[in-house]
């Protein structure tokens, strides 16, 4: 199978050349193929969610590379790297980032309005990734109304709206309930028969011994064990 | 990058956050507002004097005693008839009469066609009569006693008319106590508008005590009002837009605070620092464009359709009104104001944008 | 663009009603009126009186 992400000699090293300098993660290597899901699992300050967020370009490594789709991201140019962002990843973060005070549905347009399609395709896309994340029938309400696993299942619609091939969630369950925690896991099995390839940083049991996911990976102290 | 979906949003977004940009909105509209209001009225005054200059003579003659004025002589227009290049000299009465009733001054001034029963008197004067009882006539308080005088006519106020009573000459003499050969003001009609500096210097050789005035003294005085009182205003434009910025200034770093959050997630899903300033650019340009022309608007129909009620006294006096301010709109100057007004803003607003969109974003949105 | 239609017209009024004023005002007869009451005068000086006296007796001393 096809390599999807592939990382060479990852650091990342904070207050680098300084007396507080820390080193976040170190000599990371790791290839990650298409259509699978990881799990990185590791305790708090490990460092797997500095590795999800170099990942998905929203901070720059201190050296080494990252192959997403054969191309370095590494050192993608502010431009590049968004439109690396918007197209080719979806996000699902523990608080869930969604814009209080604007609705489900103008949540999950937020990352198609950079693109100029027509209102038509745009309703069309949105329905779609409210059907999947099964939060269709509320779409009309405001997020700061919803609840801890309706506001994580408004984020994987706006996650999913733009098709992206890469998933990347950061401790997706770790403000809900079991029940909810539950309904992710099968959102996960969901996302392997979209063939969508998963990245999940998490220290929840919950994700232990799943038989659908291909890697489990460890992080200790910004090195994989 | 520009597209409908990314404007649409960006208002959305605005009308989101109407609350935060509320405050903003009405102080800048109230001081594009003031702003326009005093450039308005004081483009209106201008105009109207200066066109009332127009029909002014080249060189005006008054004569002072211990730096009071006082009245001139036949003499005068004698002597200064024999300056060269001086076609000719008209004495004229004009002056001032106290009218203490009411504790003004009223503005006399000659008009030859009327008889020696009759005035004509403009709407502010007339209305200032009326709380007296003088509606159909007036009686003058003079040296040999009570003139009455009928009211003829009256005639819209405007900026040079407001406080004048036009009188035939002898009874206008009466009125401002001047003998038969006295005059208030000369006119000299200098056929060659070169000259007139020249013959404007021999007439102060002549006698050091006369004060001349060409059209060009009289332009400058004007101009020198308003600049005084445009200058006032100036200042305090200045002063207001400084503590507006200063206030916006706390308003954004508090606002910005919390929006950290929102630019980090709009970073996360693909918004590029670029797409970030654009979204705060149109925002704050709706606002700041809505606000420009609201507060021009709302100048315009304030000072022209309903008379500037409480700026107008402070332009023009406690008498003024029945001065109806002619509508004039100097887009050069409204121009000036947009750029000095909405450009600062924006790039007050655009900055701390910039700032925090560039910031790492993995540690806010966690 | 629903808001920002509705503020245009909002602003169209507004420009309507100004333009309307503007063209509606008669300028030739202001005009007419004031150069026939500054021709009267040998020295026009501004009719209104200043809010304090020395600075009326300076506009109209000098």
């Amino acid at each position: 199978m096809r390599s999807k992400i592939l990382i060479r000699n990852l650091y990342k090293i904070y207050n680098e050349k300084k007396e507080n300098e820390f080193f976040a993660l170190k000599n990371i290597n790791l290839n990650i193929k298409c259509g699978e899901i990881v799990i990185i699992k590791g305790i708090s300050g490990s460092g797997k969610s500095t590795l999800l967020s170099l990942i998905g370009a929203l901070s720059k490594p201190s050296s080494g590379d990252i192959l997403v789709n054969e191309q370095n991201i590494a050192k993608l140019p502010d431009i590049f790297s968004s439109q690396y962002r918007n197209e080719e990843v979806g996000f699902i973060f523990q608080s869930f980032n969604l814009v209080d005070g604007l609705s489900v549905y103008d949540n999950v347009k937020a990352p198609l309005v950079l693109s100029n399609i027509n209102q038509d395709e745009l309703k069309k896309k949105i329905n779609l990734a409210l059907e999947v994340a099964n939060i269709a029938h509320k779409s009309q309400q405001m997020v700061s109304n919803l609840s801890g696993g309706e506001k994580q299942r408004c984020a994987i619609a706006r996650a999913l709206v733009n098709s992206p091939s890469l998933i990347l969630a950061d401790e997706p369950t770790a403000n809900l309930d079991k029940n909810n925690s539950l309904i992710f896991v099968d959102i996960l099995k969901k996302f392997k028969q979209l063939n969508k390839t998963v990245v999940v940083a998490t220290h929840d049991t919950i994700f232990d011994n799943l038989a659908f996911v291909d890697t489990y990976v460890n992080i200790e102290d910004g090195a994989i064990i | 990058m520009i597209n409908k979906n990314f404007v649409d949003f960006s208002i959305l977004l605005l009308l989101k956050d109407k609350k935060e940009y509320l405050f903003s909105f009405f102080i800048f509209t109230f001081i594009v507002f003031l702003a326009s209001s005093i450039l308005f009225i004081s483009d209106s005054i201008k105009h109207d004097l200066f066109i009332a200059l127009d029909k002014q003579h080249q060189i005006i003659v008054k004569n002072t005693k211990s730096g009071r004025y006082t009245p001139l002589s036949e003499e005068h227009i004698d002597s200064i008839l024999q300056i060269s290049g001086v076609d000719n000299v008209k004495g004229k009465v004009d002056g001032y009469y106290y009218f203490a009733q009411d504790r003004r001054y009223f503005h006399i001034v000659v008009d030859e066609s009327l008889d020696e029963h009759s005035m004509i008197i403009s709407s502010e004067i007339k209305s200032i009569l009326a709380k007296f009882k003088y509606t159909t006539q007036f009686n003058f308080l003079t040296q040999d006693g009570i003139t009455s005088l009928d009211i003829k006519k009256v005639i819209k106020s405007n900026i040079i008319s407001n406080d004048v009573i036009l009188v035939n000459e002898d009874i206008a003499r009466k009125i401002l106590n001047m003998d038969e050969d006295e005059y208030s003001y000369l006119d000299v009609l200098v056929p060659n508008n070169s000259e007139i500096d020249f013959i404007s210097l021999k007439i102060v050789d002549l006698y050091p005590d006369i004060k001349v005035k060409t059209k060009n003294d009289l332009k400058s005085d004007y101009e020198y009002v308003f600049y005084y009182k445009g200058g006032i205003f100036m200042i305090l434009y200045i002063v207001s837009m400084i503590s507006f910025f200063i206030l916006l200034k706390n308003q954004i770093s508090s606002v910005f605070g919390e929006k950290k959050r929102e630019i980090a997630i709009f970073r996360s899903i693909g918004f590029a620092i670029k797409d970030i300033i654009f979204l705060k650019f149109i925002q704050n340009s709706v606002v700041a464009l809505c606000s420009y022309f609201l507060g021009v608007f709302l100048a315009y129909i304030f000072v022209f359709i309903f008379g500037a009620p409480l700026l107008k006294n402070i332009f023009l006096g406690h008498d003024a009104s029945h001065i109806i301010f002619t509508p004039i709109v100097d887009v050069k100057t409204l121009f000036v104001m947009f750029i000095f007004t909405v450009i600062p803003f924006l790039a007050s607003i655009l900055l701390p944008a910039w700032k925090i969109a560039v910031e790492d974003m993995s540690e806010v949105i966690k | 663009m629903f808001f920002i239609k509705r503020i245009l017209i909002i602003f169209f009024i507004f420009l309507v009603i100004i333009i309307g004023d503007l063209v509606t005002y008669d300028y030739v007869e202001k005009e007419d009126k004031i150069k026939e009451i500054s021709s009267k005068m040998t020295s026009i000086s501004p009719s209104f009186s200043f809010a304090s006296k020395e600075y009326k007796k300076f506009v109209y001393d000098k």
